[in-house]
């Protein structure tokens, strides 16, 4: 298969246009930071998005998407742009300041005024929804039955410019590594 | 460990590994220094430490997996180095410091053992790839890397004898494991319905979506009971017992022969679906049938225990499985903020209308809070609340009492209608019709009641369904008595039925040894369609149940399709989750069809409920979760089946079987044909031992022993649940206390600051005196060395009655020492009264 380095611009994710994090989404698995990505990262997402992905990992990624300005911290400003992007604006200042306020108080252990990746982490796996809704899916058609063509059909469909819906993307890793290199 | 590092060379290719590798340098060069004498390095390996007396080839050898061992090792430390959870084998480095101070041999065996660690290492390394936050091309390259290398050792580990077993043991697990992976492929292939359910997920998000997951489970659920019932009792019956017609049992009555072939009668299951394997009086009691001895009666009494066995222990499991992941209700009142924004978003929503839905309920969801947030600290009126919520419950109360009472009367009215012929359609099937009404009309009733109760979403649903659940256990259990009526006064016919059939018989017989004149000969028996039958209550049952079930049915579909699309399918979800277990826990006892209808029933359920809500096309905006993951569920699941099994088991226990019909007649009591089983073809022994068991001396002890286990563990988690909150408190006091203390700091921080830089002895400025002291520090002006110094000696003069000012005590002579014994107003000051 080679080394065939395509790149996806984030437009190509069609279905996921209405997903409030799918820049973030982008810049967090892109190569470039910008949005591209890669098969490789392209691939990457949907292992961390698959339903079979632990929830350690899960945490970590979900980490990285919420802290908007990349500083290893989810600030007060971070918080107020996901809740932006949530209610799409739909709140006040006074209640976005609030529930801001109010989500560092709760998970903020160390009490340096935001969190860390451990806060969040000892935050969220205690959540009972979060490895049901941190889940996406990669669907081509029907018809893939070998490891080989999986990865052919995914390059392929994708430089078609293919719309991503549901399936099961349940590949690993040392399979890939046998066929693709 | 460190020897080891510095042993390593690390040659490895690829431009990647550049700036491992640079991070490592340093700890390299810091290691080398320590490195050991020995041989010389070589181009492609490091130096090692020892004698080395062995033949070259030996030498080349170890040279060379200590070489690649090496390597191994600098991406062992790369992988710690990566990965701070991991834990660093220590193993390998007392191998390698026995390595240098032993034997030739001993070498090759500590040098095999660190091998294998390294390849133990490899492995671990490999399986856990998946788990790491890399990226792809990183993770690609660490597995290629750890994979040559396991690869070329893993045959080597293996040196002589053992060596060709090894190898082929190895070969032989990686067949299993990749067998295993393609078995797992395909049976996730296999899931039924899987496309659909995501189609669903994707338009209505994951809630919806759980309900149809659930639905799918119960269908795996019922298919396997539907398995065990229909390969264990209804095919042996069919293909090892007596053919339709021969014994009485399975013979439509002459009487009803002409009618029963008729479309109505058979929709009443009567005719020939009365007489057919689906019902329990068509199961002969023969003890053993066909060439395999099969023991249909035995087999008929322990499946229908199996059947309950098997759901109310997956149910527990699942339960069970639940509670352990921290699933259940979970601890509501913690990071409630913090999961509704991070964890509302349902990243499985593909659908732009759905999205926009989504949005509005999340909108929606945090201004409730919000407000909830600011209600807390209003004052309700306590007394207003109480008083409508105990309102709200008794109008429940009364509505389900009332519709206890309809059904019996209707039962009482059908019973009356048995004997008549001339009935409407209605008037046949009234019982099930009020029943489903009533079902249908019950809930929203319930709703709306509820809403004077005022609580929150959650808890409310959760009366909104202990109520539905009431309401149906009720109706069941109204049913049931009336049916009680009726088994009741069927039992009484069915004695008379008994002496008049006997009677006939011997009149058969009298007739045929008048008529033939011949005593010898045995009369051939009477056509079985001629016998007078006796009234199979256990069929009647059976009948009544499948009609129910099979109404309900009629009345869902026809529901779905005509009612109120949203709030009927959200609410039918909640809904019929109960029902059908109840039906047909308890009527699969007396009509083993009945699982095979089940079976059938969820199936186009699926497929219906799919298509329905794929075409209302309104997504609810608050769903709740009716899924398996959650307790609450679990448990009123589990709490149905348990009720539904009590009447089955009260049936066995106590009513004899009907005489003429059924695997069981003949026998006192049903369970009797599992004495007689001990009996005979069990051995002697374990006759013996059951008889033993079954002693009540013996039973009355195991069932306090049990208590007495129930009660120790209950009080045993009621502890740990204790000892669980108070380490909570502690960390809540623990980070309060923090907060505080940082918070104090902070704004003392300056002035701290400032005046230990100002004071040259800081010992005597001891650090719980500042506090009160930022109060005076404004008025003081004067800059210079002297500054605290004055403003002590300024409290000391100023003051003598404050107490906290020890050090300016210990000060303030000092400065009064070299100037000498010449008195001043300033020396005065010195020695305070103490």
């Amino acid at each position: 298969m080679g080394n065939k380095q395509t790149i996806f611009t984030a437009r190509q994710l069609d279905a996921y246009q209405d997903n409030p994090f799918r820049q973030r989404i982008a810049e967090v698995f892109s190569e470039d930071g910008e949005g591209n990505m890669t098969l490789d990262d392209f691939l990457d997402m949907f292992s961390v998005l698959s339903e079979m992905a632990p929830r350690d990992l899960k945490a970590y990624y979900a980490f990285k998407i919420y802290d908007f300005n990349n500083d290893d911290f989810i600030c007060k400003s971070d918080l107020e742009k996901t809740l932006n992007k949530l209610t799409r604006n739909e709140l006040t200042e006074d209640e976005v300041g609030m529930v801001c306020e109010k989500v560092i108080d709760e998970a903020d252990l160390d009490n340096d005024g935001r969190l860390s990746l451990e806060d969040f982490q000892h935050m969220i796996v205690r959540a009972p929804d979060f490895l049901s809704s941190c889940i996406a899916e990669l669907s081509l058609g029907t018809d893939y039955t070998r490891e080989h063509g999986l990865l052919c059909k995914v390059q392929g469909e994708l430089e078609k410019g293919l719309t991503v819906r549901n399936f099961k993307s349940d590949f690993e890793t040392d399979r890939i590594t046998e066929d693709v290199i | 460990m460190m020897r080891m590092r510095a042993r390593t060379r690390l040659p490895r290719g690829g431009e990647e590994e550049q700036p491992i590798r640079r991070k490592e340098a340093k700890h390299r060069t810091v290691m080398r220094r320590t490195v050991m004498r020995g041989k010389e390095r070589r181009a492609g390996g490091e130096g090692k430490k020892g004698k080395k007396d062995e033949d070259d080839e030996e030498e080349e050898e170890e040279e060379d997996s200590k070489d690649k061992k090496g390597k191994g090792k600098g991406k062992g430390k790369d992988k710690d180095n990566d990965d701070k959870n991991k834990k660093k084998t220590d193993g390998s480095s007392t191998n390698s410091n026995s390595e240098g101070e032993g034997e030739d041999e001993s070498m090759s065996e500590g040098e095999m053992a660190t091998l294998k660690e390294e390849v133990e290492e490899k492995k671990k390394l490999i399986a856990e790839i998946r788990n790491k936050p890399w990226r792809m091309k990183r993770r690609l390259v660490h597995l290629k890397e750890a994979q040559e290398f396991v690869d070329k050792f893993e045959g080597a580990l293996g040196k002589g004898k053992g060596k060709k077993w090894y190898a082929y043991k190895v070969m032989m697990m990686k067949k299993w494991i990749k067998f295993q992976r393609d078995f797992e492929n395909f049976r996730t292939a296999c899931i039924p319905w899987e496309r659909k359910i995501k189609e669903v997920e994707s338009h209505f998000g994951s809630s919806v979506a759980s309900y149809f997951i659930f639905l799918r489970w119960m269908y795996g659920m019922n298919l396997v009971l539907f398995g065990l019932t229909f390969g264990l009792v209804v095919l042996p019956e069919v293909l090892m017992g007596l053919p339709y017609g021969s014994i009485p049992r399975k013979t439509v009555p002459r009487a009803e022969q002409h009618v029963a072939q008729d479309y109505s009668v058979l929709m009443d299951f009567n005719g020939y679906c009365k007489y057919s394997v689906l019902f329990y009086g068509y199961y002969n009691s023969q003890r053993t049938i066909g060439l395999l001895k099969f023991r249909l009666p035995l087999s008929y009494l322990m499946v229908g225990i199996g059947t309950f066995g098997y759901s109310l222990m997956v149910v527990i499991r699942t339960m069970a499985k639940n509670a352990d992941v921290g699933g259940g209700d979970g601890d509501e009142g913690e990071f409630t903020f913090a999961w509704k924004m991070f964890t509302s978003w349902d990243y499985l929503i593909g659908n732009a209308e759905t999205a926009d839905n989504k949005y509005a309920s999340i909108t929606t969801s945090f201004k409730e809070s919000i407000v909830d947030e600011q209600e807390n600290q209003k004052d309700e009126n306590i007394h207003l609340r109480r008083f409508l919520r105990v309102l709200a419950n008794v109008m429940i109360i009364c509505s389900l009492g009332g519709s206890g009472y309809l059904i019996y009367f209707v039962v009482k009215r059908s019973q009356e209608f048995a004997n008549r012929d001339d009935l409407s359609w209605y008037e046949k099937n009234e019982l099930e019709i009020i029943m489903s009404l009533l079902g249908l009309v019950c809930p929203p009733l319930f709703e709306t009641i509820a809403e004077l109760e005022n609580y929150h979403p959650r808890i409310a649903l959760k009366w909104q369904l202990g109520r539905i659940f009431a309401l149906f256990l009720g109706n069941l259990y109204t049913f049931l008595f009336a049916l009680f009526d009726e088994v009741n006064t069927k039992l009484e016919e069915e004695g008379a039925i008994k002496n008049a059939s006997l009677w006939a018989l011997k009149e058969y017989y009298a007739n045929f040894t008048n008529t033939y004149n011949d005593s010898e000969s045995t009369p051939p028996p009477m056509n079985p369609a001629d016998v007078i039958r006796g009234p199979c209550w256990e069929t009647l049952v059976g009948i009544e149940f499948v009609k129910l079930t099979v109404s309900d049915i009629q009345v869902s579909y026809l529901t779905i399709l005509i009612g109120d699309f949203a709030r009927a399918v959200i609410v039918r979800f909640l809904n019929y989750c109960w029902c059908w277990d109840l039906e047909a826990g308890m009527g699969a006892f007396y009509a083993p069809g009945l699982v095979g209808i089940n079976v059938l029933r969820l199936l186009s359920s699926m497929y219906y409920q799919c298509w329905a809500v794929m075409c209302t096309n309104v997504p609810h905006e608050r769903v709740f979760k009716a899924s398996k993951s959650n307790n609450f569920y679990m448990g009123l699941l589990l709490l149905i089946l348990f009720l539904s099994l009590l009447p089955v088991v009260y049936t066995i226990m106590t009513l004899p079987p009907s005489f003429d019909c059924g695997p069981f007649s003949g026998k006192p009591k049903m369970f009797d044909v599992v004495m007689e089983t001990i009996d005979l073809d069990l051995p002697a022994f374990m006759g013996t031992l059951f008889s033993y068991a079954a002693n009540p001396g013996l039973i009355i002890p195991a069932v306090l022993l049990m208590v007495l286990a129930i009660y120790y563990l209950k009080s045993v988690s009621e502890a740990y649940q204790n000892a669980n909150n108070e380490l909570k408190k502690k960390m809540q006091m623990a980070r309060d206390e923090e907060k505080n203390r940082r918070n104090n700091t902070d704004s003392t921080n300056q002035v701290l600051k400032d005046l230990e830089d100002l004071l040259p002895n800081k010992s005597l400025a001891p650090p719980p005196e500042p506090e009160p002291e930022p109060e005076p520090t404004p008025t003081k002006t004067k800059p210079g060395s002297a500054g605290k110094g004055v403003k002590l000696e300024k409290d000391v003069a100023l003051a003598s009655a404050n107490p906290n000012t020890r050090g300016p005590v210990n000060r303030a002579p000092g400065p009064r020492g070299p100037p000498g014994p010449g008195p001043g107003p300033d020396r005065g000051r010195g020695p305070p009264p103490r």
